[in-house]
């Protein structure tokens, strides 16, 4: 008798397999062609896609918005001209992972556009990177032409040391 | 006296499968079907219904939004036509069984949104049916035919029974013959 149950239930957890199995052949099958479905994305290929760049125009809109401004470049350079508003995270302090950093600015629901000196500075990406460290998940913007690109198109700058947040 | 038998006769033939039973696994079949149908022609907004009872991490919710609507139409499709129907009915207990603990633990934090049942807004119909005790009860009724469906030894009218009785017939033929 024992043996024959035990066929039974093995034969019923098979056939649930197979279902199951099937599910999810479905499901990979719908996702495959379907135009709202998931598509399957490397992780590299994802956070790389979480950074856009942005021209002076496009990070003016944003700036009008409200978005806040994150200055990469050094605090001495900083205090001589900088986006108004923005706040100063100079990107080796940032990469350094220095506790006194202030990153209150995450909390806020503001989007995050980060510039230094122009297209070729690598402070901009240091400093999103930190910031991705820190469990950051949604977009971030990197104005391609700096601080120089933005004055170029005749955008507010602000001078003069300012308080240095 | 006659009574009291008579109930107890009808369960007891309800369990075994009779049409009650059939009517029920029907019913239930068609429910599944259609619900698991109609999630699979939008995954993105059945994942925005899985994210909302905020139970699987975020990584976790485009594979239940994948999983979960093809396995209900495959189940419903199942017992609707009856076939394979011990191993569809428990997976039927086990998934109503998920919802049910999804629901009790939402009603539990005391949040209440529209559950995303049967999302039959993506047709344009409005249902708005709210995470509630209603729905919990509902749900454990859900619950209580499936375990039915799964404790019967009889599915009449189903396709398993229609190749079963077509062998038998096929038995006594190539013994009589």
């Amino acid at each position: 008798m024992a043996p024959s149950t035990k066929r039974i239930t093995r034969r019923l957890v098979r056939e649930m397999f197979v279902i199951l199995a099937a599910a999810g052949a479905a499901g990979i099958a719908v996702n495959l062609f379907h135009p709202r479905g998931y598509v399957l994305v490397s992780r590299a290929d994802l956070e790389a896609r979480k950074t856009v760049f942005l021209s002076a125009g496009e990070a003016r809109i944003k700036h009008d918005a409200g978005a806040v401004f994150v200055d990469a470049r050094e605090k001495a350079e900083f205090e001589q001209a900088r986006v108004p508003g923005a706040i100063n995270v100079p990107a080796l302090d940032a990469a350094a992972g220095k506790p006194a950093m202030d990153f209150g600015f995450l909390g806020r629901q503001a989007e995050i556009v980060i510039y230094c000196d122009g297209p070729s500075c690598g402070a901009s990406a240091m400093v999103a990177e930190a910031i991705r460290k820190r469990g950051y998940g949604r977009i971030l913007y990197i104005l391609t032409g700096g601080l120089p690109g933005w004055e170029a198109e005749g955008y507010p700058v602000e001078r003069g040391s300012g308080d240095g947040k | 006296m006659g009574n009291e038998s008579g109930i107890r006769k009808a369960v007891t033939s309800t369990l075994y499968g009779n049409r009650f039973t059939v009517l029920i696994r029907v019913a239930l079949g068609a429910m599944l079907a259609f619900t698991g149908a109609v999630k699979m022609t939008d995954p993105a907004s059945f994942g925005q219904i899985v994210a909302r009872y905020g139970i699987l991490p975020a990584e976790l919710v485009p594979y239940a939004a994948s999983f979960i609507p093809p396995l209900e139409l495959i189940l419903g499709l199942a017992l609707l036509i009856g076939i394979k129907v011990r191993a569809a009915a428990a997976l039927s207990v086990l998934l109503m069984t998920a919802f049910i603990a999804f629901l009790a633990v939402n009603m539990f934090r005391g949040r209440s949104f529209d559950c995303g049942c049967f999302p039959v807004h993506l047709l344009g119909i409005g249902l708005g049916e709210k995470v509630g005790p209603w729905l919990l009860l509902r749900n454990c009724v859900f619950l209580a035919c499936f375990a039915l469906v799964y404790r019967a030894d009889r599915h009449l009218f189903s396709l398993e029974n229609f190749i079963e009785k077509v062998r038998l017939n096929n038995l006594e033929k190539t013994k009589y013959e």
